[in-house]
């Protein structure tokens, strides 16, 4: 009975969820990330490129009552190139070290078809967390240090989906634009306390595509594209302390970041 | 201050004073003078060595967030840099006979801001020499990325040889007027007067003082706000070449108060001259002596380059009963 009740509950077969089809998918591929800093006036502080290896864990329902709704558990690593400059500004290159952990809630309650076309355009909303870390490898002649930063945003989601190009396929493409308040950055200073910063607001812009097929009863396989920007204020001056004395202060200055996905995965359809 | 005049200047010894966490207070037992515990006696051992100890070649961050120090030897290293600026000044002008001279606006880097120059040329002779003094005046004037606002007054008391070659001996009084360096994570601003003494004897030889009867610098940090004192504070430095480099030497002593230290005040003096050998960012050997009230002692100790012993006598008894050893690098 419990039992019963427990996979009712998860296949949604009650409630809102009644009569979803449920699936879960994992992806991996590639991301070409970018990050540029600048000052108050504008100028280039630094910015980086590289490609880090990303990986997305998924759980999709779709065909519910109230439409559709997924969960997307993302991860990405690597180094990237770091061009920029000591606090003397004297320019400098090396790389930073970077870990990115993101988890996307997503609910898409309305839908309605595109006339002639055959697809569903669905439009909802989706709230974002993202932790980043960043460590910034010392050189000879000066040194780098770890960052750590959280954010939360939402953003309003476009999407559309519907069948093609070949026999079996599916596409799916999705636009979502929004923003969120002040994140944290936690960052140690060498030679200073650690210091906790109030980052500035963000605005982001977040594009999907993927196309997929029939492997076999309850499996598909799923190419996807995704490119994401998101732009950050200067966040606050804070004081920097050593030894919990006053020394000065520092800042996160305002921030720019883009990041292109290539990624393939499995999609089980659970139930099939 | 640029290559030979920060030489000369052996910047250890500016920023030595000035950078200071300091100063202030009376030197007697009394509830102006802090006295010294478990507590606060890291943080005070801290605001005594950085007074003493801050260098020109401390380590470079690499930028990501932007850090600004307040660094109050910036003020004076601003101060000396300008000296640069009033020797054309004045050959380019004809003598007159009134002995001032004043410059037009004169742009800042990138055009960004001003700053106006005054000399009064005391004995008319269109040299900057003993008697003269020299005021800045800047308004927005971006140097090196930072925004100067405020007065500068050099006088000189004394000047032979040249300050760009290898033996001279300069003299100066300079009195900052809320000077101040405007950055963006904050901005710090310094009142009071220096004495300043500069002496080359040889080339990377020579030798640099820098005394104040009362020097405060205050800084301002999004909502935190830092004062700092420093009181009867005088750093001796000198310097000698080692290999492709110069081997420095230094001594402190005064009285040094700041918000940090409870708005209190400490007194610290050298009884072993700290010795910074070429290429190293910190003192090998060295010790000082933190007094704070009733009797309250730190005593510290540079065990090597990289690390320094903080000896605590809190009752005042002659016995250190607190020992621990710190990184150089998490306090200067």
């Amino acid at each position: 009975m419990v039992r019963a009740a427990v996979t009712a509950a998860l296949l949604g077969t009650a409630g809102p969820l009644a009569a979803c089809t449920w699936s879960t998918g994992l992806e991996a591929g590639v991301q070409d990330s970018r990050w540029r800093e600048t000052d108050d006036q504008g100028r280039t502080l630094l910015h980086e490129r590289g490609t880090l290896a990303a990986t997305q864990l998924a759980v999709e329902a779709r065909d519910c009552r109230l439409g559709e709704a997924s969960a997307r558990l993302s991860l990405a690593g690597g180094s990237r190139r770091y061009d920029g400059q000591t606090s003397a500004g004297n320019a400098l290159t090396t790389r930073s070290d970077v870990r990115e952990q993101g988890l996307t809630l997503q609910v898409l309650p309305w839908a309605w078809g595109a006339p002639g076309s055959g697809a569903t355009v669905h439009a909802g909303a989706r709230l974002r967390w993202q932790r980043s870390e960043r460590d910034i490898r010392s050189t000879a002649t000066a040194l780098g240090y770890p960052e750590r930063h959280q954010r939360l945003q939402a953003a309003l989601v476009l999407g559309a989906h519907g069948s093609g190009p070949a026999s079996g396929w599916h596409w799916r493409a999705e636009l979502a634009a929004g923003g969120g308040p002040a994140g944290r950055m936690e960052v140690s200073l060498p030679g200073y306390d650690p210091a906790t910063l109030k980052l500035g607001s963000s605005r982001l812009l977040m594009a999907r595509l993927h196309i997929g097929g029939a492997l076999a009863p309850g499996w598909s396989w799923q190419l996807a594209v995704e490119h994401d920007r998101e732009r950050r204020s200067a966040g606050e001056p804070t004081a920097l302390r050593r030894q919990g004395q006053v020394v000065g202060g520092v800042l996160q200055p305002a921030s720019r970041e883009a990041a292109t996905r290539l990624v393939a995965g499995l999609i089980w359809q659970l139930g099939r | 201050m640029r290559p030979r005049l920060a030489t000369a200047l052996s910047t250890s010894v500016l920023a030595i004073l000035l950078a200071a966490c300091g100063g202030g207070g009376s030197s007697g037992d009394g509830s102006s003078v802090l006295m010294l515990d478990a507590a606060n006696h890291v943080g005070a051992g801290q605001a005594a060595l950085a007074t003493g100890l801050q260098f020109e070649e401390s380590s470079e961050l690499i930028v990501g967030a932007q850090v600004q120090r307040q660094d109050d030897g910036a003020l004076l290293e601003l101060a000396l840099d300008a000296l640069r600026r009033v020797g054309p000044a004045l050959s380019s002008s004809p003598p007159l006979a009134t002995g001032v001279v004043i410059t037009s606006t004169v742009r800042c880097d990138n055009a960004e801001g001003s700053y106006v120059l005054a000399v009064d040329d005391a004995d008319h002779d269109n040299r900057f020499d003993a008697g003269d003094t020299a005021t800045f005046t800047f308004t927005n004037c971006v140097l090196d990325g930072d925004a100067a606002n405020g007065k500068v007054a050099i006088r000189v008391n004394a000047l032979s040889g040249d300050l760009d070659g290898s033996v001279y001996d300069g003299r100066f009084t300079v009195t900052m007027t809320a000077l101040s360096l405007t950055g963006a994570s904050g901005s710090y601003t310094g009142n009071g007067a220096l004495d300043v003494d500069l002496v080359g004897t040889a080339a990377r030889t020579g030798s640099s003082r820098v005394a104040t009867s009362g020097f405060t610098s205050t800084g301002r940090f999004g909502s935190v706000q830092s004062t700092r004192t420093i009181t009867r504070f005088t750093v001796n430095e000198s310097h000698v070449p080692e290999g492709a480099g110069e081997r420095r030497t230094l001594r402190f002593e005064g009285t040094l108060s700041s918000t940090g230290l409870e708005g209190r005040s400490i007194s610290v003096a050298t009884t072993t001259p700290f010795v910074v050998a070429a290429g190293s960012l910190y003192p090998a050997q060295g010790q000082a002596v933190v007094s704070g009230a009733f009797g309250s002692t730190l005593r510290l100790t540079a065990v090597d380059a990289t690390s320094v012993r903080f000896e605590l006598d809190a009752n005042g008894d002659g016995q250190y009963e607190q020992t621990s050893t710190r990184p150089w690098s998490e306090l200067l």
